[in-house]
């Protein structure tokens, strides 16, 4: 999950003085990897360009403490954690139904057609995207990182600041809601025929 | 190997995107190819991954305007660039740099049933608040009047605007405008991504998307290319993954795309197909994409969306492309190409390393088409996957 190019302890330094070439350096190696754990986060919304600015202005600011016990990327995740977890916990403010969700998807969407299902691939996304907003903040983010982006829960721990064991619970019970959502609509049940055993 | 129980092999489930040894592998395979519970599960988690990682991707240029605008906010040091109202005649002149090269488009309102491509004239009246021309933040739930709109911050927004020019530049967040009809008078809204010029209409805007309260959009790129014909009340348009603007005349793209007959879009399969054989991509998506927003048989939808998976493949985005294939899996699973879409699903899947994804959507075409035309190499595939196993 770490940008390719690990900087120097030079280009840090200059970072910490708010140099803005070095800044420059260090975010475009890491803004694509950015971006996608943003978008992970919080779906592919039109937020997201909002929510890595305010994660690189909140890392411009923070650089000057930065210790470099961690990656840079490692740094970056954790400050987008904390953006994107105080995106989530405000209340929505509108619903936004974007529309190129897959690549098959050239058309603008019909609110007005009923849905069907697994068959269209863009509005299993929504709904999908509908029930993991629904996940408590905490335990939505540890699910997403381990499940989605496969990072290991160490890894986790250190990004959320929580133990190893609080991130286990917050994925156990993230699933739990979501398979219990997911297996009470409709559209999606087909996806989820079977009981939780577990 | 040691067996595991249903428990292990779902917190197992759960580790996959994070890496399992080879053993965790081995023992979750036996077990998932034993309890169809677990194999549930396994789908499901399958289909959430690929729902959730299925996104918009960004240009380098929309990447490169995020860096920008995130340094100069964090460094508070570094003077705006020349107002975009000072370098409007640069626009009117094709310029339009930064707006095109971040895959812009203009959208024209149609009202009424007709339609108007409106100058935006100059004010008269003041605003009711007035707003600096330098870029302001508004918190959310703010709703301040410019020329002879309403314009409300949805969330927190940083505009600026022109009383002349009827215009407001939204640099981030998202804003509501209600413009007065009945003044007949132009309004312009502009975002790094895309112009909005309205008459008498309500709609949101931010970075990426238009969403339209009153009134009937429609989407065109600054060179005139028709994206979206008509966007109607209640209907949300993205610019997240637009196809490039490519210089064609206003109508012609339209009229084309609208009155297309099926032959014409055999042509046009035909030269996605070229395109996609060279090597040139973006070209095969934007007529693939194009034979979707027009008419056309079943037949050449489920052929334009094949064609648009295999363009993902063939970038790499490999959920994307999956989750393209299943879409045509499911909507055409009576026709070649929804069996082919489905066995294509699995074979990217193996071909791309991931066993257990594969393993299931080969499971799937087998279990739909047992006797089907890729029913051999499926076969043949999963052996492989047990023989590795072994």
């Amino acid at each position: 999950m770490e940008a390719p190019t690990t900087p120097d302890p030079a280009l840090i330094e200059a970072c910490r003085k708010k140099d803005r070439a070095a800044l420059e350096t260090v975010f475009r190696a890491h803004l694509p990897t950015l971006e996608r754990f943003v978008a992970h986060m919080v779906g592919p919304k039109a937020d997201i360009e909002d929510l890595v600015q305010d994660t690189l202005v909140t890392a411009i600011a923070a650089f000057p403490g930065f210790r470099g016990d961690a990656s840079v990327g490692s740094w970056l995740n954790g400050i987008a954690v904390n953006v994107v977890r105080r995106r989530l916990r405000r209340p929505v403010e509108r619903r936004s139904v974007p529309l190129d969700l897959v690549a098959a998807s050239a058309e603008p969407v019909d609110p007005g057609a009923p849905p069907d299902g697994v068959a269209d691939g863009r509005r299993l996304v929504e709904r999908i995207h509908a029930h993991l907003s629904a996940i408590a903040p905490e335990r939505r983010i540890a699910f997403i990182l381990h499940v989605v982006e496969g990072r290991p829960i160490e890894e986790i721990a250190q990004i959320v600041g929580a133990s190893r064991m609080a991130v286990k619970s917050r994925i156990f019970w993230a699933r739990r809601t979501l398979m219990a959502r997911v297996r009470r609509d409709p559209a999606l049940r087909e996806m989820a025929p079977g009981e939780e055993r577990s | 190997m040691k067996p595991i129980g249903c428990g292990r092999t779902r917190a197992l489930l759960l580790a996959r995107a994070a890496g399992l040894s080879a053993n965790e592998r081995d023992a979750l395979d036996a077990h998932l190819q034993t309890c169809s519970g677990c194999r549930e599960q396994a789908r499901l988690l399958d289909e959430i991954v690929l729902a959730v990682g299925v996104m918009p991707s960004r240009t380098p240029a929309a990447r490169e305007h995020t860096l920008e605008r995130a340094l100069r906010r964090g460094l508070a040091q570094v003077p705006e660039p020349p107002s975009f109202w000072k370098s409007r005649s640069a626009l009117a002149l094709g310029g339009v740099a930064l707006v095109g090269a971040l895959a812009a488009a203009v959208i024209f309102v149609t009202v009424s049933g007709r339609e108007h491509t409106v100058q935006p004239p100059l004010v008269e009246q003041p605003s009711v608040t007035p707003l600096a021309t330098e870029p302001r933040d508004l918190p959310a739930g703010v709703e301040v009047a410019v020329a002879h709109a309403r314009v409300r911050a949805v969330r927190r927004a940083s505009i600026s605007w022109n009383d002349k020019a009827a215009t407001v530049k939204l640099d981030s967040g998202a804003i509501e405008l209600d413009v007065d009809p009945a003044l007949q008078r132009g309004f312009r809204v502009i975002t790094d991504t895309f112009v909005v010029e309205v008459l008498g209409t309500r709609f949101t805007v931010d970075a990426a998307h238009v969403e339209v309260s009153r009134g009937t959009v429609r989407v065109l790129a600054p060179d005139g290319r028709v994206l979206v014909a008509r966007l109607q009340m209640g209907q949300t348009w993205s610019s997240l993954q637009a196809a490039p603007a490519v210089s064609e005349p206003a109508a012609e793209p339209e009229r084309r795309t609208h009155a297309a007959q099926p032959a014409d879009v055999a042509e046009q399969l035909a030269r996605a197909r070229r395109d996609l054989a060279n090597g040139q991509v973006a070209r095969a998506e934007r007529e693939a994409s194009s034979i979707l927003a027009g008419t056309r048989e079943r037949r050449q939808e489920a052929e334009a969306r094949t064609l648009l998976a295999e363009c993902a493949q063939s970038r790499g985005q490999i959920d994307q492309a999956i989750a393209a294939y299943a879409v045509v899996a499911e909507r055409f699973g009576d026709l070649p190409a929804g069996e082919t879409a489905l066995f294509a699903a699995g074979r990217t899947l193996a071909d791309a390393g991931r066993r257990a994804s594969a393993t299931h959507w080969l499971h799937r075409y087998l279990d739909r088409y047992p006797s089907g035309r890729f029913t051999v190499e499926a076969k043949e595939r999963l052996a492989g996957f047990e023989g590795n196993r072994q």
